[in-house]
């Protein structure tokens, strides 16, 4: 499921590429919102870990 | 601005991809399993009462599909989503309840097979895809902070790659015409196919066939039974006009007399028999006693299971059975019969050997088995020269250093050994022999001067200590 709405306050959300956000799904995560630039998914620990590895990597 | 292109290649592609000359060369027709009630994967509930509520705005929508080019698979929800197809606002939302209690809304799709021949291509691998709808809706937070979705509105369901996990749990798109089952279903519903035709006929054929060998046979077996009939009709009209002949009176008369004289004759007949069958039973009396006693007994225990009626039955099943004649002659008969199957089945054997040239490839493996026993013959001769040879050795070493009985005694223990095994136990107890009597010596030998000589027996240190000059040792030597 994928929702058109803008994420409020009360759902902390890590917003990302569409490429990047094809990574996220191929892993597993789902995403909760987007628009025409970004993808949102909701922001948890292990959301945020992996991004940070994701970066890391492409980065070197 | 991507641009979609197609060729009139694509259509004989199309058509080749088509099993029947019914299919439409336009479209191709799935159903989706879209939304589902409960948590989904983005921990927002759905409940039932909304599901159906807001399910219909599925209709009239699109499907959606990206296609990854390297993979060759569908995408997931990106910005420049294609169009696939659509849902017919005619068509109905139907719900079914899943194993875990869910409540499935599934709708058909129609699919474009010019306009998406990538995604038809795909869809020909596989049947069965995941799907995500994409909607907008009303949502509000409840006391534990979990988001309640009040109302959607969907915009489109986009169809997912292997290995995309939708938010619904089995959200999914099933192709009809790649589905054995749907297929059935749909060529059933609509025409029929000629063969499923041909088939009904002649599965009708066959059952009148059969119905008409029945009537015919219930009719042959009516006119025998009549044929059977008149003909005992017959003898009663014979017997009837016989009896007619005399008179009715004397008749019986007769009939009672000579039934009169054939029950006097039986009894003297039983009564002789009766008392030949007393003297005989007289001589076997005490024969008999041990047998009846037992007899009287059986029937007693007979009596008392009959009284125990169905509580006994499973005792008896445990006893052992009783052969009865009837079941020797049964063993006999399975007797002769396996004697005949085993004839067979050597007959049966000859015949392969000799079509299969099995007697050659048999002949080549007891040569085998020869040669293989050959080389191991061959392998222990072998064996037996090296122990010798390795015996020879080991007691050449020690010759000088051992006395002659020990030496004596050692031989002939060892030269009996001809496994390799037992002989290099039996070198290691000679070199330790070896061993001792050197050090016996040695200690024989040994002086004061604490020069401790080893293997040196020939050569006193006194001998040493006499003359220093080696020139002068080898003179006096």
């Amino acid at each position: 499921m994928f929702l058109f709405k803008k994420p409020n306050d009360k759902v902390p959300t890590v917003k990302v590429d569409y490429d990047m956000s094809f990574k996220l799904q191929k892993l597993g995560f789902i995403p909760y919102s987007r628009d025409n630039d970004y993808v949102y998914f909701k922001k948890t620990e292990t959301l945020v870990s992996v991004l940070y590895k994701l970066e890391k990597k492409k980065g070197q | 601005m991507q641009t979609k292109t197609f060729s009139l290649g694509d259509l004989s592609k199309i058509i080749s991809l088509t099993d029947t000359d019914n299919d439409s060369v336009d479209f191709f027709y799935g159903e989706m399993d879209f939304l589902a009630s409960g948590w989904n994967g983005q921990d927002c509930y759905i409940s039932e009462e909304t599901l159906m509520e807001c399910a219909d705005t599925v209709k009239g929508k699109f499907v959606t599909f990206k296609i990854q080019n390297f993979t060759q698979d569908f995408k997931s929800h990106e910005k420049d989503l294609q169009l696939m197809g659509y849902i017919d606002p005619s068509a109905e939302v139907h719900y079914r309840r899943l194993d875990d209690g869910r409540l499935m809304a599934s709708v058909e799709c129609v699919l474009s097979k010019i306009y998406c021949f990538d995604a038809f291509k795909i869809f020909h691998e596989e049947a069965y895809k995941s799907v995500s709808a994409e909607f907008s809706c009303n949502s509000h937070f409840n006391e534990d902070g979990k988001e309640i979705i009040d109302a959607f509105c969907i915009h489109s369901i986009t169809v997912l790659g292997d290995g995309i996990r939708p938010a619904i749990e089995n959200a999914n798109i099933q192709i009809y015409k790649f589905s054995a089952e749907k297929m059935n279903e749909i060529y059933h519903i609509g025409k029929k196919n000629s063969l499923d035709e041909f088939a009904e006929e002649e599965l009708n054929k066959g059952e009148d066939m059969a119905k008409k060998k029945l009537e015919e046979d219930v009719i042959m077996s009516e006119s025998e039974v009549l044929a059977e009939c008149s003909d005992v009709e017959e003898v009663k009209t014979e017997s009837e006009e016989v009896e007619m002949g005399c008179d009715g009176d004397k008749l019986s008369d007769e009939i009672q007399l000579s039934e009169e004289e054939v029950e006097t004759e039986d009894k003297k007949e039983t009564e002789e028999k009766e008392l030949s069958e007393d003297s005989e039973d007289k001589k076997d009396e005490q024969e008999e006693e041990p047998e009846q006693k037992e007899m009287s007994d059986d029937e007693k225990d007979d009596d008392e299971e009959d009284s125990d009626d169905k509580d006994d039955e499973d005792e008896e099943k445990d006893e052992p059975k009783k052969f009865s004649l009837n079941a020797y002659v049964d063993e006999a008969f399975l007797m002769e019969m396996l004697e005949k199957e085993t004839e067979d089945n050597k007959a049966f054997v000859d015949r392969i050997i000799k079509e299969e040239n099995l007697g050659d490839l048999i002949s080549k493996a007891l040569s085998m088995k020869k040669e293989l026993d050959t080389f191991r013959e061959e392998k222990r001769l072998a064996e037996v020269h090296q122990c010798e040879k390795k015996f020879a050795e080991c007691m050449g070493e020690v010759k000088l250093t051992l006395d002659e009985d020990v030496y004596t005694k050692l031989f002939e223990e060892g030269k009996e050994i001809k496994d390799m095994e037992s002989l290099n136990a039996f070198i290691s107890k000679v070199k330790v022999c070896a061993y001792d009597s050197i050090k016996a010596k040695a200690e024989v030998n040994h002086e004061d001067n604490d020069v401790f000589v080893f293997a040196q027996n020939s050569m006193s240190n006194a001998s040493f200590k006499k003359d220093d000059d080696v020139f002068n040792r080898i003179k006096n030597k």
